[in-house]
């Protein structure tokens, strides 16, 4: 994991090299997004025997593929750009297979996601998969991105730094998604053919399964040494929500640098919109993997100890500075009913 | 916004959305062969939990007969089931990846070790256990692959266990055996080098009580007619 310095000086020695390739993808207007790596450094397990887990994310976008304002918004679910210039299908697979996602960059809703499946030249509109917030304005400005998948993270042959093997011995990517762990790895032996595979579906390509920017990432590794994994691409800017469902969401820090509970924006003292507060047992939780368990923390509003952050069994420490690291990954144990994380842009500023 | 679907689940059921997962199987080099070295048929069911409170030699002890299995059963705790070519399309062979909920499982106790349980039965499909024929039952300590354990919570990391860590020196098989030889059944499925658990027969032998009364009427019924010859 890079410090914020190290990041930035990173992403200043490789900026002129992408570039070019950023603004070739542009149709309408290029884009400004600072570019640069993270990399995620993935513990091994030093012979133990035992699964080694790292908790992280990616980190990083990719390059915007296309950027510009609506013309309006027709229906809930469709973008409308007269100007445009995409062709059919541009922004997706086919049959509506999810590629690539939007992004509304100002106005109302700025921050919030999409994912596109389907996108027509001659009606210039991008077909979204879910309703488009409420109070997106005719004008707002939006990005569309590819998404991230785990060929294009960990290599279409696996060549980025995990060890491949069959279910049982190669490095696993694990997401949460729909409740569960789903846990993914390159295979090369075992039925099934060569190929990223979902345990439980070997003869099943995996490699375009879509890892979302706001994904937390479990690898468990079986390796004895440490590795890492490189992500290039496009720091995120802009404020990002990040919906956090009931029950539990395994999500990450979606910026180039670090954050604390306390800037977090995670509490607003409105449950509407951030987490509850209350005391160890009754406000929401944030866990972070320790190695062997989840430390906790809560915003205490009741109980001993005062009002703020606090981890749990120390409800008189201040834990507004505990950090959310770049490449972080938290759960968040959420009782009530699902509502957006809206994270500020870190750095506040690129200047 | 992809998790607008769990949302709408979770909305449903707060305290049940999410689970712990185990991704299990016979799907990389070891099958499961019938006690005549056929591939085991599709259908039969594979299914993954623990004994409550019996001993790896009561369930030795009532493994091989079917008024056993159903004591078994009783004392069974049930992670999750399916069965022979889920996901694989051949005999002999499964993979399968399971997150049922701990609070749907009553009474189950998680970082329990995991037992893995073959039958093959003449009715798999309605009636698996009370037409089970042959059977397997067995696990690898998770003191030596710590993947044989279930997932200490709902948000505890998932693992990927599959029958060829039977292979492992210090895994238990309490019915059944471990075929380290390729069987001919598994070679267009795993190819040559291949390995098995091999099932083991279920038979009804009579109780000892009723052994002993039939014993005693079947000596009277000689007796008798021996009498009567005289």
């Amino acid at each position: 994991m890079k410090t914020n310095r190290s990041l930035l000086r990173q992403l200043a020695a490789i900026t002129a090299l992408l570039l070019p390739a950023v603004a070739s993808f542009a149709q309408t207007t290029a884009t400004t997004d600072p570019v640069g790596f993270v990399t995620m450094n993935i513990s091994g397990n030093g012979g133990s025997g035992q699964p080694a887990y790292t908790f992280t994310t990616l980190g990083m976008t990719n390059a915007v593929a296309y950027q510009a304002t609506t013309s309006s918004v027709t229906g809930s679910t469709t973008l409308v750009d007269l100007n445009s210039t995409w062709a059919d299908n541009a922004y997706n697979g086919a049959g509506g297979t999810v590629t690539h996602y939007v992004e509304i960059v100002s106005g109302p809703g700025a921050g919030t996601t999409y994912d596109v499946s389907a996108t027509s030249a001659s009606a210039h509109t991008l077909t979204l998969t879910q309703p488009l917030a409420s109070n997106i304005a005719t004008g707002a400005s939006y990005k569309v991105r590819p998404h991230w998948t785990i060929a294009s993270v960990f290599g279409a042959a696996n060549q980025n730094g995990l060890a491949g093997g069959n279910s049982t011995t190669a490095d696993q990517i694990q997401l949460f998604h729909n409740n569960a762990y789903l846990i993914y790895y390159y295979q090369t032996s075992g039925l099934g053919g060569t190929g990223w595979r979902q345990s439980g579906a070997p003869f099943v390509d995996a490699s375009a399964t879509v890892i979302y920017p706001d994904d937390g990432l479990l690898i468990a590794r079986l390796q004895s040494g440490n590795t890492s994994v490189v992500v290039q691409g496009a720091v995120k800017t802009g404020q990002t929500s990040i919906p956090v469902v009931s029950g539990y969401s395994l999500l990450g820090n979606v910026y180039a640098a670090a954050m604390t509970l306390g800037t977090s924006n995670l509490y607003t003292a409105d449950p509407n919109t951030g987490l509850a507060g209350g005391n160890s047992t009754s406000a929401d939780q944030v866990m972070f993997w320790n190695g062997t368990g989840f430390n906790v923390y809560y915003y205490q509003t009741s109980g001993l100890g005062g009002i703020g952050w606090r981890q749990t069994g120390a409800p008189f420490v201040d834990a507004t500075t505990a950090p959310i690291p770049v490449n972080a990954a938290l759960f968040i144990s959420r009782s009530g009913a699902p509502f957006n994380w809206i994270a500020p842009q870190f750095p506040a500023s690129f200047n | 916004m992809k998790i607008l679907p769990v949302i709408v689940i979770c909305v449903a059921n707060v305290t049940a959305c999410h689970a712990a997962s185990v991704s299990w199987g016979a799907a990389i080099d070891t099958g499961i062969i019938d006690t005549s070295g056929a591939a085991l048929a599709t259908q039969n069911v594979v299914r993954i939990g623990y004994f409550g409170t019996f001993t790896n030699q009561q369930v030795q002890a009532n493994a091989l007969t079917p008024s056993g299995i159903t004591a078994l059963n009783s004392d069974w705790h049930q992670f999750a089931q399916s069965t022979i070519g889920t996901n694989t399309f051949s005999p002999g062979s499964f993979s399968e990846s399971s997150s049922p909920l701990y609070s749907s499982l009553p009474g189950f106790t998680p970082s329990s070790q995991i037992y893995f349980w073959a039958l093959k039965s003449s009715d798999p499909v309605n009636n698996p256990l009370t037409t089970v024929t042959q059977t397997a039952i067995g696990y690898v300590p998770f003191a030596n692959l710590p993947a044989w354990r279930f997932p200490a919570s709902d948000v505890s990391p998932g693992v990927s266990i599959d029958i060829s860590q039977l292979s492992n020196a210090n895994s238990v098989l309490l019915a059944g055996t471990y075929i380290s030889a390729s069987s001919s059944s598994l070679n267009p499925i795993f190819g040559t080098a291949n390995h098995a658990v091999q099932l083991a027969n279920v038979s009804a032998v009579p109780e000892p009580s009723s052994f002993a009364i039939g014993v005693i009427t079947a000596l009277a019924a000689v007796g008798s007619r021996n009498r009567r010859r005289k």
